[in-house]
């Protein structure tokens, strides 16, 4: 599994939150608080699964606590590929 | 006669579920792996943990926090608690996204408020949890949920327990006041439990199957799907809350995959699940086996439960199956149903009469103006409902008041420093707060007593006002809050602080005010535009109206000042590592970390028409 570029994670990350809330997310960037566009903490846990349900990961619930940039979910994303990529390796390679 | 034989606490009721191998929890995770475990077994592993919790040097009566975000060692360590006669307090989880240092800081609060002397978590809680033993006085300890929840070794040894001893303290969301923990008993717990599975839901063990998605640290989820299945007993399925706001139609998913015929949420839930499902999700789930989908914890609103029947009725839900509630932690957790087997139904009234005269008077079919409540249902029996007027005498039918409630589910008050001063609890009566009226025996809430609007002596609903605004494009629906503020002749005049997304801040609080004006014939005089989760709200989410109000007076709401987002981002984190200073003042401060082109504050008064 190759790892998003953190261009990808955010437009991806525009894409699902404008589908979730009917609006634009347009002049987001990396260093947007997630909170400032008005996204509540249980419609982020929602755009923050189907970022996972696009990219085949899972970023554990802990984690997202932790998270207030979209910087920071950019992080968890690239971390959780690199470590489906060892994984999928040591189990002799997943789809 | 029949309650002579019938167990008078909690314990009682577990210890006789001791060989009950046929009904249980089960316990959903993320991965989807379920696992059961009958209440025998939760009770062997409670019995186990109540003597650790004695090894541990807990005593009857000592309050013992539980911040454990898995279901099944919350149930056992609750369950665990209660039969060494240590009485639990249920604390949230850190949760919120970025928000440790507002978590660290208001579980000091909880924690001092319960006098608990020590909390149960898993080790990679405790962790970032340790700052709060430097400001919670009596708290000894933070024990690791791994050593003692379900522990081997120790003999059960039974501690005593009555009726009248407090079972557990339950901190309350209370949308318009400060978290305050309530004292629940064993008799209250009974007696409320008895009313839900008996009178309420009439449980069949045969056939019933709750299912929930609630957090265990309130009394909904806590008191509904945790202890009150103990009394029929009937099995129970847990979902974690974060399955829900991750995949909200997984609610509805695992209701149809497990044949759930009892449910219960708020009506925020309802709104979420009808927004989100298609066509194609309605078609592949037979949603006929719910029989009881309760609404309860918020303001119900007629549109939402319209919207829901519509939307699932082709999955075959029940048009009786919505069943709106009144409940409060005060009252252990119910007050009222709907009763069985009768669509849920709305009470639609005459507006100008109810705001002058408060009285519900049924419109005229072409009235215009009309407001609509939803009926919270009967009664439970052995308690009794009243509507008082501002002197404390009961009105008749259809006269809005505020409601009070008496019987055995009444708690005998609050726990902790900040509980002086209450006058919720008097006369044997337990005055609510909310503001409702009674029509055929049923009830109906309008809204809170102490966040009415009354502007030249006509009383207006904020959650009307509200709702009103709120889908106006740019404003963050349910995150705007309606209030008075002292005006210059005397009168209370109207001031509305919205959250909004939309960058054109003059176009927005002009339309409004107009809104307002439009509808209520209100004139506005301030609308305060704010950022995104600037507006107090409560661990639940919901709006603190008073707060709002008291921070708008005091200059603390909206502030037009140039801000520096990093300086006050660097700050916050660094005033998080000191948990000394944290202090009412860090709330503000992290409040205010906000870009300053976000923040505005438009003056927009009578001449908005």
């Amino acid at each position: 599994m190759s790892i998003s570029t953190s261009e990808e994670i955010v437009a991806l990350f525009k894409r699902v939150a404008a589908e979730l809330m009917g609006e634009s997310f347009d002049a987001m960037t990396e260093a947007s608080r997630i909170g400032e566009f008005g996204i509540d903490s249980t419609s982020v846990y929602e755009i923050v699964t189907e970022i996972e349900d696009a990219l085949d990961i899972r970023i554990p619930d802990d984690i997202l606590v932790d998270m207030r940039t979209v910087g920071d979910l950019v992080t968890a994303v690239q971390e959780q590929q690199r470590h489906a990529a060892h994984g999928s390796r040591d189990l002799g390679g997943a789809a | 006669m029949e309650d002579r034989q019938q167990p008078g606490t909690v314990c009682d009721v577990l210890l006789t579920l001791e060989s009950h191998q046929q009904h249980g929890y089960t316990f959903l995770d993320h991965d989807g792996q379920e696992i059961r475990h009958s209440f025998s077994e939760i009770v062997a592993e409670a019995k186990a943990t109540a003597a650790a919790l004695r090894t541990q040097g807990l005593e009857r009566g000592d309050r013992l926090a539980l911040i454990v975000p898995s279901a099944h060692d919350f149930v056992v360590g609750f369950f665990g608690a209660l039969l060494a006669g240590v009485v639990p307090v249920p604390l949230y989880p850190p949760f919120a996204l970025g928000r440790l240092e507002f978590y660290l800081e208001s579980t000091a609060t909880l924690l001092r408020d319960a006098g608990a002397r020590m909390v149960v978590t898993p080790r990679r809680i405790r962790r970032i949890l340790w700052p709060v033993t430097e400001t919670a006085k009596r708290l000894e300890r933070i024990l690791a949920a791994e050593t003692v929840i379900g522990a081997r070794g120790e003999p059960f040894v039974p501690s005593p327990v009555a009726p009248e001893d407090i079972a557990f303290i339950q901190f309350t969301s209370g949308a318009t006041q400060v978290s305050r923990g309530v004292a629940v008993t064993h008799g209250n717990l009974v007696a409320n439990c008895r009313c839900i599975i008996k009178e309420g839901l009439v449980v069949d063990p045969e056939k019933d199957k709750g299912l929930t998605w609630l957090p265990l640290y309130h009394d909904m989820g806590l008191i509904g799907f945790v202890i009150a299945p103990l009394f029929a007993p009937a099995s129970i399925v847990i979902m974690p809350p974060t399955m829900f706001l991750r995949r909200p139609l997984q609610w509805l998913d695992m209701i149809h995959r497990h044949r759930a015929t009892v449910t219960f949420a708020p009506n925020f839930a309802y709104a979420l699940v009808t927004n989100r499902a298609t066509i194609a999700h309605v078609e592949r789930w037979d949603l006929s086996c719910l029989r009881v989908a309760g609404c309860g914890a918020e303001p119900i609103s007629a549109q939402t439960l319209e919207a829901f029947e519509q939307r699932f009725a082709p999955a075959g839900l029940r048009k009786d199956a919505l069943l709106p509630s009144y409940g409060m932690a005060e009252a252990t957790l119910s007050i009222s149903f709907k009763p069985l087997a009768t669509r849920w139904r709305k009470d639609v009234v005459d507006g100008p009469i109810f705001r002058e005269e408060g009285r519900a008077v049924p419109a005229p079919a072409c009235a215009e103006d009309t407001i609509e409540f939803v009926s919270c249902g009967r009664w439970f029996r052995h308690h009794d409902v009243r509507i008082l007027d501002e002197a404390g005498a009961p009105l008749p039918d259809r006269n809005v008041g505020e409601i009070a409630f008496s019987g055995p589910s009444v708690t005998p008050g609050y726990q902790g420093s900040r509980s002086g001063g209450s006058d919720t609890y008097r006369g044997g009566w337990l005055h609510t707060g909310d503001l409702g009226y009674v029509a055929g025996g049923e009830l109906f809430v309008s809204g809170r007593k102490k966040d009415l609007i009354v502007i030249n002596g006509r009383n207006y609903l904020p959650e009307a006002i509200e709702w009103a605004v709120g889908d106006i494009p740019g404003v963050r629906r349910g995150n705007v809050v309606a209030f008075s503020r002292p005006g210059n002749r005397g009168t209370e005049e109207l001031v509305l602080a919205c959250e909004v997304r939309s960058s054109d801040h003059e176009a927005l609080a002009k339309s409004i005010a107009a809104r307002v004006t439009e509808t209520f014939g209100l004139p506005v005089a301030d609308v305060v535009l704010l950022a995104p989760r600037t507006l107090p709200k409560t661990t639940s989410g919901k709006m603190q109206r008073r707060k709002a109000r008291e921070l708008y007076i005091e200059g603390g709401l909206a502030e037009t000042g140039p801000r520096r987002g990093g300086h006050d981002v660097a700050l916050s984190r660094l005033v998080a590592l000191r948990m000394r200073a944290m202090v009412s003042r860090v709330r503000h401060t992290t409040r205010r970390v906000l870009r300053s082109d976000e923040l505005y504050r438009d003056r927009n008064g009578n001449d908005s028409r």
